[in-house]
């Protein structure tokens, strides 16, 4: 995954989460679970993991659906021309200064109009790594103790398509410290756990 | 809340009862003018004969009215098919008028434009030129400019988008409907008398262009409240030797549109062609493009017309061919939204401007005026609403 290109702006946001409006949806992006980007300056940018795509009501497509004569030219005119309002809700999981980046929310939130984009394999990559053999997983707390945001969903999203993006010979690795790290914080909760747990079970080599 | 509901509610109620006491007369009226549509529907000669003294009667007071154009007044002629390829581009505008009370008095035309090409399955192609800022909104004599002239303009700049999206066709051999929302012909009435005929040379000049490039301007006016028909049959009505100012003035039909004649038009179906007969639209017609309408109903619900009038020139008028592919489009560019040209929707929505977009440029200019070392500052007046209103 290297999209670079902005796929939507900051609405309103606050210190743990932001809003970003979009204007069509890409094919298979974004998606639930995706890493976002927005880059506050040249050498700071804050973290997000989107929770929620949101297709928001709109009087003309109504109006259009009660017509009930959609010819292929008006999809597409609504689709590609339109600003159909798409807003994509992200949770705030950490910041960069410099080169640094910490898990964690940020001193200062996005601002509006600021851009968003995917992250690339290699910010996904950055984001987690610590050596090359030790990952690091503390936004996993910030995800669970979210309360407006599918948690479960978002932690097996995100976290396979994390794997996704470390070479393949380290994937299973990255799998089974991901798991350890959330055996850690969901100690009290077993089923929870065994459900998520069972869903980013890495393959067996 | 400052309007005092609770006071206004009998007044409310007393419109209800008025509206509903009217009616038996209006529905009476109405009898008395359909009979006269049917009775003169191909009485051609004789109502060419009264119009033409009605004409002649003062030139201060111009008669206006619908002519027949070769059709039984009251005719109804059926959805033709439409054809399998044919392109409709739309424009519409919007502005801000210029407030002595702003930062500065100016005023800005933003027009919207959307090309639809049916049978092509291209994506609809939006387009949006420059939005056009003018600050210097004064007269000769430092007068503000008149909403009225800003409003020529924008209907200039929407003919002139029409014929620019036309001259960027890729394939122009299919047919090509240039559309507007509200009337073909620039309202110039409140305008001086030189500047109706300046702004009328120019929009003229486009409609002309148009026939060269083969495109088909129209003008499609939803819920019309015109009574060119009307006006026809009031005169119809009455003997040649009796026709006056004063009796054409009492026109026992005044409480009806055109529209309420045309409820017997069927899902689909448009009324016969009608040519506008009006002093200021002389220079249409001497020019070839005398402004012809027919009304159309583009519902689909046989008990709920959805009726639009849509104005043509002359020599779209004269060519039965396309005059059917016209009617065609536009059914079923309406029925794409339940009863309102698609295109036309779109080109609103393309040109409309928001009170959001509205502050962002007013910022935008104050921002401007200041880096050029001005003082821009809204009038005690605005900045008080501006209080008492938040």
């Amino acid at each position: 995954m290297t999209n670079s290109f902005p796929i939507g702006w900051v609405l309103r946001a606050g210190t743990a989460d932001f809003a970003v409006g979009c204007r069509v949806l890409e094919p298979n992006v974004p998606q639930f679970g995706d890493m976002v980007k927005v880059p506050l300056t040249d050498s700071s940018a804050v973290f997000g993991l989107i929770y929620n795509v949101q297709v928001e009501d709109d009087l003309a497509v109504r109006q259009l659906i009660l017509a009930g004569e959609l010819e292929p030219q008006i999809i597409k005119d609504q689709r590609e021309n339109r600003l159909v309002p798409i807003e994509l809700s992200i949770l705030t999981v950490g910041h960069q200064q410099d080169r640094r980046i910490s898990h964690g929310l940020p001193p200062q939130p996005p601002l509006s109009l600021d851009k968003l984009t995917i992250c690339s394999d290699a910010d996904l990559r950055a984001f987690t790594r610590v050596t090359d053999y030790t990952y690091r997983f503390d936004y996993l707390r910030l995800v669970l103790n979210a309360t407006h945001a599918p948690t479960d969903e978002l932690l097996i999203a995100s976290l396979n398509r994390a794997a996704q993006a470390q070479p393949p010979e380290i994937r299973r690795r990255f799998l089974l410290a991901a798991g350890r790290e959330l055996a850690r914080l969901m100690s009290l909760d077993m089923m929870r756990l065994d459900g998520i747990l069972q869903r980013i079970k890495p393959e067996q080599e | 809340m400052t309007l005092k509901l609770n006071q206004v509610a009998r007044q409310i109620q007393t419109m209800g009862q008025d509206l509903a006491q009217q009616k038996p007369e209006r529905d009476e009226a109405l009898v008395r003018a359909k009979r006269l549509l049917h009775n003169f529907a191909t009485e051609f000669s004789t109502l060419a004969n009264l119009i033409d003294r009605a004409e002649k009667i003062d030139d201060r007071f111009g008669w206006v009215g619908a002519a027949p154009a070769g059709e039984p007044l009251d005719a109804a002629f059926s959805l033709p098919n439409c054809p399998e390829q044919i392109t409709v581009i739309a424009s519409d505008g919007s502005q801000i008028l210029p407030d002595q009370h702003a930062i500065y008095p100016y005023y800005l035309i933003n027009i919207g434009s959307i090309t639809y090409q049916h049978g092509s399955n291209q994506t609809p192609d939006p387009f949006n030129p420059e939005p056009d800022l003018n600050y210097q909104p004064f007269d000769d004599q430092g007068r503000l400019i008149s909403s009225a002239e800003i409003n020529v303009q924008r209907d200039l700049g929407e003919l002139a988008v029409l014929l620019n999206r036309v001259q960027q066709l890729d394939t122009p051999p299919q047919p090509v409907v240039t559309l507007l929302d509200g009337p073909l012909a620039l309202r110039v009435i409140d305008l001086p008398f030189d500047q109706q005929k300046q702004y009328q040379t120019a929009y003229i000049e486009i409609l002309t262009d148009l026939q060269r490039q083969q495109a088909w301007p129209a003008g499609y006016i939803d819920r019309p409240r015109s009574t060119y028909l009307l006006s026809l049959l009031h005169l119809a009505s009455l003997a040649p030797e009796t026709l006056t100012e004063d009796a054409l003035r009492r026109n026992p039909f005044r409480q009806l549109t055109d529209l309420d004649l045309f409820g017997f038009l069927e899902p689909g179906q448009r009324s016969a062609l009608f040519a506008i007969k009006a002093k200021n639209l002389q220079r249409y017609a001497a020019l070839g493009h005398a402004i012809h309408f027919f009304y159309l109903n583009v519902g689909r619900d046989k008990n709920t017309p959805v009726l639009a009038r849509v104005e043509v020139p002359g020599w779209l008028a004269a060519d039965k061919t396309s005059l059917e592919a016209l009617h065609a489009v536009l059914v079923r560019q309406a029925r794409l939204t339940g009863g309102y040209p698609y295109v036309l929707a779109r080109a609103d929505e393309l040109a409309v401007i928001s009170s959001e977009e509205r502050d962002a440029l007013e910022m935008m200019i104050g921002i401007e005026m200041r880096r050029q070392g001005l003082k821009p500052e809204i009038s005690r007046k605005l900045q008080s609403k501006k209080s008492y209103r938040s």
